[in-house]
């Protein structure tokens, strides 16, 4: 996020130019342009000021909240790069995630990261109610290569159910999908809205990375 | 099985199961640094990559070990040993005596069902050292927390009721000679001599305990310069203790009459503490709207260059990297940088990449990515902007864009508009130092350490003065440095001891170093002044290394003199001059072994060659031994004529995850006496080149996208 935050300062500041495709970038090099001039960058922004739930609640489509299960944290992620059908969010933590239908197709930043993955099938397979998918992710390993995971997925509907969350009741879909490689195995569970959208899930990264808690504003 | 759980939300349980087999615990580790019983070794190896040091103290003995699982099945390991030792009457004692040694291992047949592993190897196999040894071993697990071994063994491991050599032609074991105790290669002595049995079994009770017994075959006999123990029985027992992963303490009883106390630590070149890293993360590509693509030409009035200038060196010096140098046309951007922050040039191309997707014009397509070290360029990496655009984050995109990408030597700097840095000229820094000197000839290690006032000058990217003031605070002791065995050679290193024994600061380098790429394919360094504590004059190089080519070939000369002891300005005191240099051959085998040859004249102008064969892992860590010979007779030559050495590096990021380009090294060396020795000079091209050369970059390719 501080590296996020530096770069858009400095596009703002340099460019003056902002596209469609950088809102978050160039939103957050407005909010803090100052801060490209000497100014500490880390002391300026709000320390791991994660946004009020309420706030996400009130601006549907500019957050995303991540939970990194493993360390405990929370973060607001915030838009700050599109390439086709993927978005990628940054939080404070200085952690990325890329979305493809909030499906996680990468992650920067944690420590086993999903360098990439092809994600279509899993999602097909959950807008046609269930079946079966196969993934492909990657990971980088101990020794600066790239371990490729083969999996094969069924996803299976588990029913409509209704949680709160900032106070407001939300119907969605459960859906889990269990996946299973050379490697390891895990289950994803997402809760898809009657709109289509996942609005909460909980993902698998890596043995070494855990689960993401997601939740889509 | 590792297992990763999380409750969640849902007050559901789900885990990412590992699929992976069962692991056992590690190995103990014993006291000559493999893994072991107490003093006899094992079949079984540790794991390729596996990386251990050990401490081993007694009374009347002190040892240091570093072992590394070399391949799958070659195991090495270096030891330094401070020992009491029977004098040349074998009723005296001499007290704390110096020892190295080096051991290899191979595993022979890997265990199975019914058959144990068997393994072949010889402890400090190089000299006719004191603990030199020879074995063959087999160990057989029976469940999954006892093993059981047996072997037989020669020379030291060949004294406890030995009995006639099995082996044919092989009954008289050549007597361990005091007066030449290094120097030739002790071929005569392997697996010759009587022959013993040995054997012993541990037993793992849980995660954190095991016990060891043993029937050893060295029975420490009484005699000129063996190492001192009493043994009243052969049986020698232990027990270990592993307090925490990757650390083992064990105590052990030996022969009844000692008991000892080690400890292993323990990582593996496979296993990386920080794992994949704790960088942030990058910025993602921008992707370009189609109508930014379709465009010919960029406006210029719209996006000056300077402005484009300036921001990509901002937005790269948030990466830690410095732009030097940039050239924008209607379709190619080229750029050239310093990285001074990613261990792995790979990940520096992916960041820069992902910069300058930040910024580019639209019509700008093809990236070329130019690193610079010490200002030159060391290759350049062509990129596609389309590639970078429709690859980021899909499945496969690390070997689909080292495929893409084209690798090739720098370009010139015509064209390149310099960019001015705001990094001073000057620039000046105080660090302690430490370290282990081995060139004192009669078996003794000098430490040194103190502070060092380092300063540098930059008057041109390629050219930089730069010297050290060093302030010993240890080796202040104006003793006289030891006997010189080599009469017939000048004291070219011999004399080390001298210099810099006064207690007061010294010049211990000032030289100015000019880098230069004199042609295609072509690296130079031309370096003058005070070059090292001992040496100065002039030394040049050249390197001749083609971007794509796992093959280098170097050439340095040198003409140095010997300087005064106070390491001042002088050369006056030993009126000592010489032309010194080798041609050196560099490859790059692949699957992380690494050659190389050095052939030439050396200080003492005493002619010979060097090979050094290296494992490095992709991650960084390096294991490197060299062995050197020169043509002055072994007689003339006395200790060391066979310098030989080990070197570890451990780079920064392994231990901690955070990108740096430091790391960690040691080098454990035989005696260096006057033969064979290499002058000393600060930075040699070939590692600097081959950094962000194709073999190189296709090591740490999977940093690429991070």
């Amino acid at each position: 996020m501080k590296q996020l935050i530096k770069i858009g300062a400095v596009l703002g500041a340099f460019l003056g130019v902002a596209s469609c495709g950088e809102q978050g970038a160039s939103g957050i090099g407005a909010r803090v342009a100052g801060l490209v001039t000497g100014q500490d960058a880390a002391a300026a922004a709000p320390a791991n000021a994660l946004v009020p739930a309420t706030e996400m609640q009130a601006n549907p489509g500019k957050y995303v909240r991540l939970n990194i299960r493993d360390q405990g944290a929370w973060s607001s992620l915030v838009q700050a790069g599109q390439n086709g059908n993927r978005t990628t969010w940054i939080g404070q933590s200085n952690v990325s995630v890329t979305f493809e239908n909030g499906l996680v197709a990468a992650t920067r930043g944690l420590p086993r990261d999903l360098m990439g993955a092809e994600v279509a099938q899993s999602w097909a397979a959950i807008r046609s109610g269930g079946g079966t998918a196969e993934r492909r992710q990657d990971y980088i390993t101990d020794q600066d290569g790239i371990s490729s995971e083969l999996l094969q997925c069924s996803i299976v509907s588990e029913g409509t159910e209704t949680f709160t969350r900032a106070e407001v009741a939300i119907n969605a879909t459960r859906f889990k999908e269990t996946c299973t490689g050379e490697n390891f195995t895990f289950s994803n569970i997402y809760w898809v809205n009657r709109q289509g959208k996942v609005v909460r899930s909980l993902q698998a990264v890596s043995p070494d990375a855990g689960y993401l808690q997601i939740d889509v504003f | 099985m590792r297992a990763k759980a999380f409750l969640a939300t849902t007050a559901l349980t789900t885990v990412i199961c590992h699929q992976a087999t069962a692991q056992t615990t590690d190995l103990s580790y014993g006291q000559f640094g493999l893994p072991g019983l107490v003093d006899m070794p094992i079949a079984q190896s540790a794991p390729e990559g596996e990386i251990a040091s050990t401490i081993v103290m007694r009374d009347g003995l002190f040892r240091l070990n570093f072992a590394g699982q070399l391949t799958d099945r070659l195991s090495g390991s270096a030891s330094y040993t401070v020992t009491d030792l029977y004098d040349g009457t074998g009723v005296g004692i001499d007290d704390g005596q110096f020892e190295r040694s080096f051991s290899l291992q191979y595993r022979l047949i890997n265990e199975s069902e019914y058959l144990p592993a068997v393994a072949i190897g010889m402890r400090d196999f190089l000299n006719p050292g004191r603990f030199q040894s020879e074995y063959v071993v087999a160990t057989k697990s029976i469940g999954d927390n006892l093993a059981v071994t047996a072997g037989l063994g020669w020379g030291a491991m060949g004294t406890h009721e030995g009995f006639d050599n099995p082996i044919s032609g092989r009954s008289t074991r050549p007597t361990f000679d005091e007066t030449t105790p290094e120097g030739q290669l002790a071929t005569d002595q392997w697996f010759a001599g009587d022959a013993a049995f040995f054997g012993g079994a541990s037993y793992q009770i849980n995660d954190k305990w095991g016990v060891t017994a043993e029937y050893s075959s060295i029975a420490y006999p009484q005699e000129a310069y063996a190492p001192v123990l009493d043994v009243n029985s052969p049986y020698n027992f232990g027990v270990t203790y592993r307090p925490a992963d990757g650390v083992q303490v064990a105590l052990a009883s030996l022969h009844s009459s000692e008991i000892s106390l080690s400890a292993t630590f323990v990582l593996n070149a496979n296993n990386r503490p920080g794992m994949s890293g704790i960088e942030g993360a990058p910025a993602p590509i921008k992707v370009r709207s189609a109508n930014a693509r379709a465009a010919q030409t960029w406006d210029r009035s719209a996006l000056p260059e300077a402005g484009l200038r300036a921001a990509l060196q901002a937005l790269l010096e948030i990466e830690g990297i410095r732009l030097t140098g940039l050239e924008v046309t209607d379709t190619t951007a080229r750029v050239r940088y310093v990285n001074t922050r990613y261990r792995s040039q790979a990940q520096a191309l992916g960041r820069v990449s992902r910069m300058m997707t930040q910024i580019m014009p639209g019509s700008v397509e093809t990236f070329i990515l130019e690193p610079e070290q010490r200002g030159i360029p060391l290759s350049a990496t062509t990129i596609q902007r389309s590639d970078l655009e429709a690859l980021e984050n899909r499945g496969g995109a690390s070997e689909a864009m080292f495929e893409r990408a084209q690798f090739s030597d720098a370009g010139s700097d015509a064209g390149l508009m310099g960019i001015e840095t705001d990094a001073p000229a000057f620039s000046w820094g105080i660090s302690p130092y430490f370290t282990l000197n081995s060139l004192s000839t009669d078996g003794s290690m000098s430490v040194d350490g103190g502070l060092k006032l380092s300063a540098r000058y930059q008057i041109t990217p390629q050219t930089v003065v730069s010297g050290a003031i060093v302030q010993s605070l240890l080796n202040n002791d104006g003793k006289d440095p030891v006997a010189d065995t080599t009469p017939e050679l000048q004291n070219v290193r011999t004399d080390g001891g001298y210099y810099g024994d006064d207690g007061v600061p010294v010049l211990q380098s000032l030289a100015i170093t000019h880098y230069g790429r004199p042609g295609t394919d072509l690296y130079s360094r031309v370096s003058a002044g005070y070059l090292e504590t001992m040496y100065g004059g002039v030394s040049t190089e050249l390197l001749w290394k083609p971007v794509e080519s796992s093959f280098g070939f170097g050439a340095e000369l040198n003409y140095v003199a010997q300087r005064d002891t106070d390491v001042g300005f002088g050369f006056d005191e030993y009126d000592y001059d010489v032309l010194t240099g080798h041609v050196s051959a560099y490859y790059d085998f692949g699957d992380g072994i690494h050659s190389q040859l050095d052939l030439g004249r050396y200080l003492a102008g005493d002619w010979g060659g060097r090979v050094t064969l290296a494992r490095e892992y992709d991650n960084g860590i390096q294991i490197s031994a060299y062995v050197s010979q020169t043509e002055v007779s072994y007689e003339d030559f006395g200790d060391g004529s066979y310098n030989k050495g080990v070197r570890i590096t451990i780079p920064q990021d392994f231990l901690t995850g955070q990108p740096s380009r430091k790391d960690y090294g040691t080098t454990l060396r035989t005696r260096s006496g006057d033969g064979g020795a290499m002058l000393n000079v600060d930075g040699r091209l070939y590692n600097i080149v081959r950094d962000a050369h194709h073999d190189d970059l296709n090591d740490t390719w999977g940093r690429f996208w991070r």
